[in-house]
């Protein structure tokens, strides 16, 4: 299957710092159609597309939006591009490449769900990024396409740029929510969900950069349309970040069903003609896949199915001489070190995984280690409040399985 | 501006002038959600947080000062002493070690010394006690995956790094 390039249309294509070259290439299309159309049309476009968060959640776009809609009071919209998750840059693509098209989509948001306030919480260390960001948020100001009137629509739609400091946690909207707030980036408890009392306590709209970026799609050119690529529960395209032992690493656009065979032969296969151990698919927080699922569609239904997640869209590729228990060791010091420590299964737990998992990356595995390791994944996955713990265990417990036990 | 209750002790001149730049650059008396902002400035102005600057922060902005202490010890990007020279932050995660961040790593420690802030197994334990002559640290993953291996030298990104672009990266902006 080819690439197809949705999102990806203008990146590396059209001046990222120029808005006329965006609405040369089909932008603010989209936001002249919403206005046109008004909200109600645009929340049903979204919910017949079927578009589903991409930020590794993979929740209904049109649910949320409709949830913050009917919210009363004043609401606000958040855009999650804290992407810190190991392994994924392509958010970073669409901010530096198509900074514009992250403003339109925002600007769309604002005037469906009724909120005037919309922020980009950033990583801080993504600073090409923010920059231009905050340039695409000048020019279109100066357009008249955002502030107190957008578009001619009478409505304020207001965009500012919120930089993150370094730490993966904030990537959970709650910790986001916390951070911004001035607060420690601690998860909060859920319920009451974001989009009943969120940022300030307000109804808000949390959606990662790609499921923005997805929107204006789906309003210029329809949900028909949206769906001509993906499949019946996985509609649309989605941007995979494909890293390590590949030929050509980087950002590729493929339609939702492509499988992981297709995916890696279009980033010119496993390097060196070496052969596939494995690829850890959703970053940190996702899963080993073997090479018997290379004809494994790529959907969240089928990778679901197999206990695994697109998650992120991170796929990074082992060959055959990489070191797993080496790669494991990696990953569960990241999430010992990344854990916020309010809560114990996670604050102990990752710590523990940890140690086990050094001693079988040294090959001085104790009796009952593997099963030991279960159940600690057991406990962080049912008892840790946030998304960090309860993926904390998913790709050293799936490193077991492909590796067929301890080593 | 609320006066200050507690006059803070050991604040040096240059600190009290980069709290009061960032505080000046608000348009309205600062709330609490100006936190992580302000750190951002005093921090980029100072190369780091003194404990004097903060608590001078925490009265200026009426916050207890543990409230203020509990953000800036949050955060990985914050440093809570003073560095030394420009930091140079270096990617050991997965698709970085995958491509070549080990042999940069130990070239790294062969010039510089153990890094500052390091609990890597993979490829040994850093010698304990040997001082480093420079500092850097390892960092996780900073999404440039698709150019590993990565590090940044005073927040600028080096794609494809090597120990001598780094190396000269670095006497560059400490000079």
């Amino acid at each position: 299957m080819p690439e197809v390039r949705r999102l990806l249309a203008r990146a590396g294509r059209v001046d990222p710092e120029s808005l006329a070259g965006y609405r040369g290439a089909n932008g603010y299309d989209a936001l002249a159609k919403a206005v046109e159309r008004g909200a109600g049309w645009v929340l049903s476009e979204l919910d017949a597309s079927g578009l589903l968060g991409r930020g590794g959640a993979a929740f209904p776009a049109g649910r949320k939006w409709r949830a913050v809609a009917a919210a009363r009071g004043r609401r606000r919209i958040v855009c999650n591009a804290d992407e810190s998750e190991p392994g994924t840059f392509k958010d970073r693509v669409l901010m530096e490449e198509d900074p514009f098209a992250v403003v339109e989509a925002m600007t769309i948001a604002g005037l469906t769900v009724g909120a005037e306030e919309g922020l980009v919480y950033i990583r801080g260390e993504y600073q090409l990024a923010a920059e231009r960001l905050r340039h695409a948020i000048e020019k279109a100001e100066e357009a008249g396409l955002l502030g107190a009137d957008v578009a001619g629509s009478g409505r304020a739609v207001r965009i500012r740029v919120f930089r993150g400091a370094g730490a993966y946690v904030c990537g959970e909207e709650t910790a986001l929510f916390n951070s911004v707030e001035g607060r420690r980036g601690e998860p909060r408890n859920k319920p009451p969900f974001p989009t009943e009392a969120g940022l300030f306590g307000d109804p808000t709209l949390v959606n990662n950069v790609e499921t923005f970026c997805a929107v204006p799609l789906v309003v210029r050119d329809g949900a028909a349309e949206f769906r001509r690529c993906g499949t019946d529960q996985s509609a649309g395209t989605k941007l995979f970040c494909l890293s390590g032992h590949v030929a050509r690493p980087g950002v590729y656009e493929v339609p939702l069903g492509t499988t992981l065979r297709e995916l890696l032969a279009l980033a010119g296969g496993v390097w060196q003609g070496r052969s596939l151990k494995a690829v850890l698919c959703g970053g940190a927080a996702g899963t080993f896949l073997g090479p018997e699922r290379l004809d494994l569609p790529l959907t969240f239904e089928d990778l679901r199915a197999v206990g695994g997640t697109i998650g992120s869209g991170a796929v990074i590729v082992l060959d055959e001489t990489a070191a797993l228990w080496d790669v494991v060791l990696r990953v569960a010091r990241f999430f010992q070190e990344e854990s916020c420590g309010q809560c114990v299964p996670c604050r102990v737990g990752t710590q523990r995984q940890r140690e086990i998992v050094a001693r079988l990356a040294a090959g001085q595995p104790r009796p009952g280690d593997a099963a030991l390791l279960r159940e600690i994944g057991a406990a962080m996955t049912d008892a840790s409040i946030c998304g960090l713990g309860q993926t904390a265990s998913g790709a050293v417990l799936s490193a077991l399985e492909i590796a067929g036990g301890v080593p | 501006m609320p006066t200050e209750r507690n006059p803070p002790h050991a604040v040096a001149d240059e600190e009290r002038a980069a709290v009061d730049r960032a505080l000046a650059r608000l348009d309205a008396d600062p709330r609490r959600s100006d936190l992580l902002p302000l750190l951002h400035e005093i921090h980029a102005s100072l190369g780091w947080l003194p404990k004097g600057a903060l608590e001078l922060l925490a009265d200026k902005m009426r916050l207890p000062f543990p409230d203020v202490w509990g953000v800036a010890t949050f955060y990985a990007l914050f440093r809570l002493d003073p560095p030394r020279g420009a930091a140079v932050h270096v990617c050991d995660d997965v698709p970085c070690r995958l491509r070549g961040a080990d042999s940069l790593l130990q070239a790294l420690e062969a010039r510089y010394g153990p890094a500052r802030r390091f609990t890597g197994e993979a490829h040994g334990t850093p010698a304990a006690g040997r001082a480093a002559a420079v500092e850097w640290e390892t960092v996780p993953c900073l999404g440039q995956c698709d150019h590993a291996p990565v590090a940044a030298v005073a927040g600028r990104l080096h794609r494809h790094a090597t120990v001598e672009g780094i190396a000269a990266a670095k006497a560059s902006a400490d000079a």
